[in-house]
């Protein structure tokens, strides 16, 4: 896709993907998440293909979880043992969520489309318009940088 | 032996982007053990972090929600049946006729109350969904 043809698009999508956004959060947070958005598909506007609908959409829907996830009260003094479970589960998503963030936007997306939206890789290779190889490959980088950033941290 | 070599082979085919959703939850349950062999060890927090992300997947919300689902499908049943046979009697006789906890009711409101009480503790949300269907298939006279 051309860097035209993207603005054009994202233009075209924008009032939608703010529709969806307000579904989860206040207008503030949804136009943030949709730029959000917006910019990750701009930096791999090289390897998008037309059309990029059901693209912004699961991201948008993506962000807006990860945002709401994140604005969620901190842990209770009196919390249940059910509570204490959460958190520790929080928190781990809260640390691979910061470490994929870390990594090149197609990567992020893939990682993400992966094991958050639980997509299949031909599922994953539709929506970014790529090949099946081709994100495999991707994936696979991916989690390698990760690997290794798992180990530096807890050598 | 025979499973640490699979999920041995399993991690590599991980890292190489080549594993089947179902393998990796196979290797969330493996790494999510205490007794973890000293070489796969380095992964466990890696495959632990990635379970819990696993379970903001919308898939793994789905099953919170069929329960709902069926209740709405329960409660659309329900209001045909209950609805069509008195809305039948309701024609041929020009009358309506419900039995409520075992007691006859002619008095259409009443009935109509009693079915929307039923339907929205069915349907949990308090939707108005019921009502609209209920005034669709009743009509507002009166």
């Amino acid at each position: 896709m051309t860097q035209e043809e993207y603005k054009e698009e994202a233009r075209r999508l924008r009032p939608r993907l703010l529709q969806t956004a307000r579904r989860y959060l206040n207008e503030d947070d949804a136009e943030d998440t949709v730029q959000d958005v917006l910019l990750r598909l701009w930096q791999m506007v090289d390897t998008l293909r037309m059309p990029i609908d059901a693209l912004a959409q699961v991201l948008v829907r993506n962000f807006c979880v990860d945002r709401l996830r994140r604005q969620k009260p901190s842990l209770a003094l009196t919390a249940s043992c059910e509570q204490v479970e959460e958190t520790e589960s929080d928190e781990r998503i809260e640390r691979v969520l910061e470490m994929i963030d870390t990594l090149p936007t197609l990567q992020q997306t893939i990682l993400r489309l992966r094991h958050i939206e639980g997509m299949e890789m031909r599922e994953i290779a539709e929506l970014t318009g790529s090949s099946e190889v081709a994100i495999r490959k991707a994936l696979s980088r991916a989690r390698q940088t990760l690997k290794q950033q798992y180990e530096k941290r807890y050598e | 032996m025979n499973n640490l070599l699979r999920i041995r082979t399993l991690t590599d085919r991980f890292f190489a982007g080549d594993t089947t959703p179902e393998e990796e939850q196979e290797l969330y349950d493996f790494y999510r053990q205490d007794d973890i062999p000293e070489d796969l060890r380095p992964n466990c927090e890696l495959f632990r972090d990635l379970a819990a992300l696993a379970t903001l997947s919308p898939t793994a919300a789905q099953s919170q929600h069929h329960h709902r689902w069926w209740l709405s499908v329960a409660a659309a049943v329900l209001l045909l049946i209950v609805g069509g046979t008195t809305l039948y009697h309701y024609q041929r006789e020009d009358e309506c006729v419900a039995y409520i906890y075992g007691e006859r009711v002619t008095d259409r409101d009443v009935v109509l109350s009693e079915m929307q009480k039923t339907m929205t503790a069915m349907t949990a949300d308090g939707s108005d969904e019921v009502e609209e269907q209920l005034k669709a298939m009743f009509g507002d006279e009166d």
